[in-house]
């Protein structure tokens, strides 16, 4: 209901501690993507092929899929298409199994069919090894932002959320970080499975692309004896090369000039004693194929710069929106959630446009969610 | 145009990263400088850098001679340094690209609190695609994972703060052999 868009807004507006975190981590969101991309200026020439890439892979997604099935597969690797949020969860929670440990990194697909909350309510122990996550995991919300999960959290409300895990004095955002890898390094030795999300596919060598800076994503895809990729279907692209690219793109577009990790998973060790044993990698659909008159929305490559940059989104962060937030969050709601809630949202768009301007996909977004506006019910 | 041994010094230290240019005596004394007596661990070395580190007097263990082991987690949690070699360098982005048919690469490289890639010269290459496309060339088979590596970890969550080291290496050490 819009009443009920109305009130988080209120409530978040209300917060101060939220708002001068929110505010604080956008202030310098422009001054960061400009030097990034100053920093790696052919970003901008990719950004075109990508978009020209994923137009053409998008006007037949199924094609795309069976073809990176077939060089995907191999011994120790496992591929499965879900339609929707259920049938991943169900496919995931079979594989894990009851009883494991599971460590995770990032995945939006992951946030978009709440995985975690599902495998925790069978039983199963997981960690977000993101610190971003896994303060938002503590304080059991939802991720304000795509590639900053806690960008409203200041550093006071943080230290108080660690502090009943980690048990330690932290008197800095550093002693922080290091608590939660102390923590953590037992997790990642001693998990069953790894889960992380894929930021590409590639279907030249049929490999899985995924950046962390943290080295979270590096521990939890080599240690355990499992490891479970969950991505969706507008990731695939043809060459590894331009699996890289887009992921680059999408870093720089972040506001990053440098991201420490990327890594490329192409199988399992051949008699392996050690790294992962089974590979299983879920391609979810959940409202992305069939949905024609929004399909502009999978050029997304999530980089978070138009919500970053959006003027609602600076005052009020994650209370504008469920899984996916403000701007371009507002037809991915559509696509993957309810068509009514992304209504409920999309009334708070003022058209300004500024999100337009700096998509790297130059996707009219403005426009998405005044087709959204214009929806019936 | 910068050389590409100058770029990439300039790109892995802007990333956070060390770089020396070394020949193979001052390579063992760095490796023993960092260490400073304590155990480290290496994997896909030249057998002729590998056998000089074994004549040395560092403490060292080959994880590629352990990769059978199934108890290697536990026996190689607490050395805090992992040498690598690195399969190919890019100038213009700091980055060291590894290929790993059986993770112990990769352990080495992202496990402990300091990582040391040995490379050579003939492998910087000018761009990331440009190594990537050597790399894919010169291969027969896939390897399990291909790891870029870009500096040593760190993560922004906190209020965009950047902090080093989040989960992964704290230090990155760069060698390129005369
Ligand atoms: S819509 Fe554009 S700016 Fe927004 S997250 Fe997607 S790619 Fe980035």
């Amino acid at each position: 209901m819009f009443q009920d868009v109305h009130k988080k807004i209120i409530i978040s507006l209300k917060d101060e501690d939220l708002r001068n975190g929110s505010r604080e981590a956008t202030r310098e969101e422009m001054k960061n993507r400009l030097d990034a991309i100053k920093r790696h200026p052919y970003a901008e020439d990719w950004a075109k092929e990508i978009k020209e890439i994923k137009r053409k892979l998008l006007l037949d997604p199924i094609k795309s899929f069976e073809d990176f099935k077939k060089s995907f597969e191999g011994e120790g690797k496992y591929i499965y298409f879900a339609k929707d949020g259920e049938e991943a969860k169900k496919i995931i929670l079979k594989i894990i199994g009851k009883k494991s440990t599971v460590v995770k990194s990032k995945s939006l697909v992951g946030e978009e069919i709440e995985l975690r909350q599902f495998l925790e309510m069978n039983g199963i122990n997981v960690y977000e090894t993101d610190l971003g996550e896994f303060l938002v995991q503590l304080v059991n919300g939802k991720p304000a932002h795509m590639v900053t999960p806690a960008v409203n959290m200041t550093e006071g409300r943080a230290r108080n959320v660690l502090y009943p895990v980690i048990k330690e004095r932290m008197d800095d955002v550093v002693s922080m970080v290091l608590g939660v890898r102390g923590f953590m390094r037992e997790k990642f030795l001693s998990a069953d499975v790894g889960i992380t999300g894929a930021n590409a596919l590639s279907i030249d060598t049929g490999s899985i692309v995924f950046i962390t800076n943290e080295g979270n994503g590096a521990l939890s895809s080599t240690l355990p004896e499992k490891l479970v990729v969950i991505t969706s279907i507008e990731k695939i692209y043809p060459s590894l090369k331009d699996a890289i690219k887009a992921s680059i793109v999408q870093t720089v577009y972040a506001g990053f000039k440098n991201t420490t990790y990327i890594h490329i998973i192409n199988g399992v060790p051949k008699e392996p004693k050690n790294g992962p044993k089974e590979l299983h990698l879920i391609i979810v659909d959940n409202g992305r194929i069939g949905d024609i008159s929004l399909k502009e929305t999978l050029y997304c490559i999530k980089c978070g710069s138009c919500q970053l940059s959006c003027p609602i989104f600076r005052e009020v962060d994650g209370a504008w929106g469920e899984i996916y937030t403000a701007a371009i969050g507002i037809p991915w709601t559509a696509i993957t959630g309810k068509i009514s809630v992304a209504r409920d949202l999309s009334y708070f768009c003022l058209q300004c446009g500024r999100c337009k301007e700096v998509c790297p996909m130059k996707i009219d977004i403005p426009n998405l969610i005044l087709k959204i506006k214009r929806e019936r019910f | 145009m910068e050389d590409p041994i100058t770029l990439f010094k300039n790109s892995i230290e802007e990333n956070g990263g060390f770089f020396k240019f070394v020949n193979r005596i001052e390579l063992i004394n760095e490796i023993k400088k960092i260490s400073k007596g304590n155990e480290i661990m290496f994997a896909g070395l030249d057998e002729s850098i590998e056998n000089e580190i074994i004549k040395s007097d560092i403490k060292s263990i080959s994880l590629d001679k352990m990769k059978d082991d199934r108890d290697l987690k536990n026996k190689i949690k607490n050395i805090n340094i992992g040498i690598t070699n690195a399969d190919a360098l890019a100038a213009e982005s700091g980055s060291i690209i590894l290929v790993d048919y059986n993770y112990m690469k990769s352990f080495a490289a992202f496990l402990p609190e300091i990582h040391i890639a040995i490379a050579y010269p003939e492998k910087i290459f000018p761009g990331l695609i440009e190594a990537l496309n050597y790399i894919i060339n010169s291969m027969n088979e896939l390897p399990a994972t291909i790891q870029i590596i870009q500096g040593p970890s760190k993560t922004g969550d906190i209020e965009k703060k950047i902090v080093r080291p989040s989960h992964g290496p704290k230090e990155l050490y760069v060698f390129l052999i005369r």
